[in-house]
């Protein structure tokens, strides 16, 4: 994907002493807002579930005062050490985290530690001044989309991304077949040209007819020249025929292993 | 007309909650004009609506609450909120995908667009608004007019055979997307109550504290409520601005195209 640094993204780069750079794609307010929802919900249950079962073992023992007054610990623990003591133990997640796919790293990428994730859970009660607007104008105005307890203590929420396989399309149309047996063996795709191919294979089927051969064109006209085919080659077909040639035929070892797709995956 | 050679935006598919989270972003990017065109566009009808409704704060209820003043200064701004941020989405369709903004073009197109955008986000509406049973339809079914009227400006009457009218385009754009776009509009909606109710509540909690003023009277309906309303308005202006290019994305495939492009290019400068 082309792109540079002026575009409004919610992707930032982080670059390690190591002078390794890669990228991360931040939570902001909205993305955090049904974690913290899904959060809220399983300490309610847990608070009224701790109470039940004080209540009973202190109504049985017949001290039931003591059960009310352990409840009220329960649901200071609760408030206060709930999401500290999970993102502590669960790197960076709570329950509602790990549902909504998004973890606490520091600024430059590494995992929290306890006096981070318990410092930051107990520096809410200040982003939810005036109903969270505290939070959400913090949020609004830094680059991590960053609340008060973020910025105290030196972290983000990211967007996990879990890395997969791209699925390998098997087109089945006998005229791509055709055509990838008469394309030259000797031009191999870059890999960026690769991930091209896949780009429009995976979507092509969603746009309409004329959309289709209107952005094959960008790539089919350059690639029909160089592969010195004629004027009339399909485009939309040539650029599945090169897809086919590179993913397919590959996979199934009908070609020689020459093509960077070979011994790997393309990332989705 | 949008020039995807000079995006400001990354293109790529995004969920609804990426989409609200990059409406932050676009709000920190371009906070000034943003503002300055929000002001423009909001100021003018907020002082019609409190002139139209100074009659109307009488209290009606037990509760001491002036119910058909802000039953009617809903329904009021929600008539007035397509014109009202027609500059903020014209403004952004320049910003994000052309090298420069010129406020002369945005003012241009303003006008131009203005007959559609009366007659359909006005003249059609104003007869139903006042039901709520009918609002599904009314902001539901194509929730991306404004956008197809003020960015793309089709006409509305077809001049040769097969030509785009405003009605067809919309038709195309929305078709085969009701379930989803139903479902992100519920969402909107609920998320929208949450943020009016977030604004409206601190306005409330400033005003309480800055001058002790509790009761919810004066102030309360008539700064902080129109308040509370426009901002949520704003903001919901720009995330269906970011939600209509991710339904073209996704429907025309820039994402691929830009790869395509790229890859085409990158062909040609070796072969030359």
């Amino acid at each position: 994907m082309p792109s540079n640094g002026d575009q409004i993204d919610t992707r930032i780069e982080i670059v390690t002493p190591e002078n390794i750079a890669f990228e991360y794609r931040v939570a902001g307010p909205f993305r955090r807002l049904p974690a913290y929802l899904i959060d809220l919900g399983l300490r309610v249950v847990l608070f009224w579930l701790g109470l039940m079962v004080f209540m009973l073992i202190t109504g049985l023992l017949g001290v039931p005062g003591v059960g009310l007054g352990a409840g009220l610990v329960w649901a200071f623990l609760l408030l206060w050490f709930y999401g500290g003591l999970f993102e502590t133990f669960w790197n960076g997640q709570t329950p509602g985290k790990r549902m909504m796919q998004i973890r606490v790293v520091t600024v430059d990428g590494r995992p929290i530690n306890g006096l981070q994730a318990i410092l930051r859970n107990i520096l809410r009660t200040v982003d939810a001044i005036g109903f969270y607007q505290v939070g959400f104008v913090s949020a609004l105005l830094t680059e991590r989309f960053q609340r008060l307890g973020d910025l105290a203590c030196g972290t983000m929420v990211v967007i996990e991304e879990p890395q997969w396989l791209r699925e390998v399309l098997r087109l089945g149309d006998p005229e791509v077949t055709d055509l990838a047996a008469r394309l030259p063996y000797r031009f191999q795709p870059s890999l960026s040209l690769g991930r091209a191919l896949a780009a429009y294979v995976d979507r092509r089927a969603t746009f309409a007819w004329g959309r289709r051969l209107e952005i094959a064109r960008y790539l089919g006209e350059p690639l029909r020249e160089k592969l010195n085919l004629t004027a009339e080659t399909n485009l939309d077909l040539l650029l599945c025929a090169l897809y086919q040639r590179t993913f397919v035929a590959e996979r199934e070892g009908e070609t020689p292993g020459q093509s960077p797709f070979a011994a790997q995956g393309l990332e989705k | 007309m949008m020039q995807l050679d000079h995006y400001r935006i990354a293109i790529r598919q995004r969920s609804y909650v990426d989409v609200l989270d990059l409406a932050l972003r676009v709000l920190r990017t371009h906070a000034a004009p943003l503002t300055g065109l929000f002001i423009l566009g909001v100021v003018p009808m907020a002082l019609f609506n409190a002139y139209l409704l100074q009659n109307y704060l009488e209290p009606e209820t037990e509760l001491d609450i002036p119910l058909t003043y802000l039953w009617y200064m809903l329904l009021l701004v929600l008539i007035e909120a397509p014109l009202a941020t027609a500059a903020i989405t014209l403004y952004l369709g320049e910003a994000l995908f052309q090298k420069t903004v010129s406020p002369r073009k945005i003012a241009r197109d303003l006008i131009r667009t203005f007959p559609q955008m009366f007659f359909f986000q006005v003249l059609l509406r104003i007869p139903l608004i006042r039901f709520v049973a009918p609002w599904f339809l009314l902001f539901g079914v194509w929730p991306y007019l404004s956008e197809v009227i003020l960015l793309e400006r089709n006409p509305f009457f077809r001049r040769r055979r097969g030509a785009m009218t405003t009605i067809r385009r919309l038709r195309v754009l929305h078709r085969g997307m009701i379930g989803e776009l139903t479902g992100r509009w519920m969402v909107s909606m609920a998320l929208g109550g949450l943020l009016f109710a977030s604004w409206g509540l601190t306005f409330w909690g400033l005003g309480g504290m800055l001058f002790n003023q509790w009761e919810p009277q004066g102030p309360v309906y008539t700064v902080f409520y129109p308040a509370a309303l426009w901002l949520t308005i704003g903001f919901f202006t720009m995330t269906r601005y970011l939600s209509y290019l991710d339904l073209r994305i996704r429907r025309e495939g820039w994402e691929v195209e830009l790869l395509m492009r790229a890859e085409g290019a990158r062909l040609n400068r070796q072969r030359t």
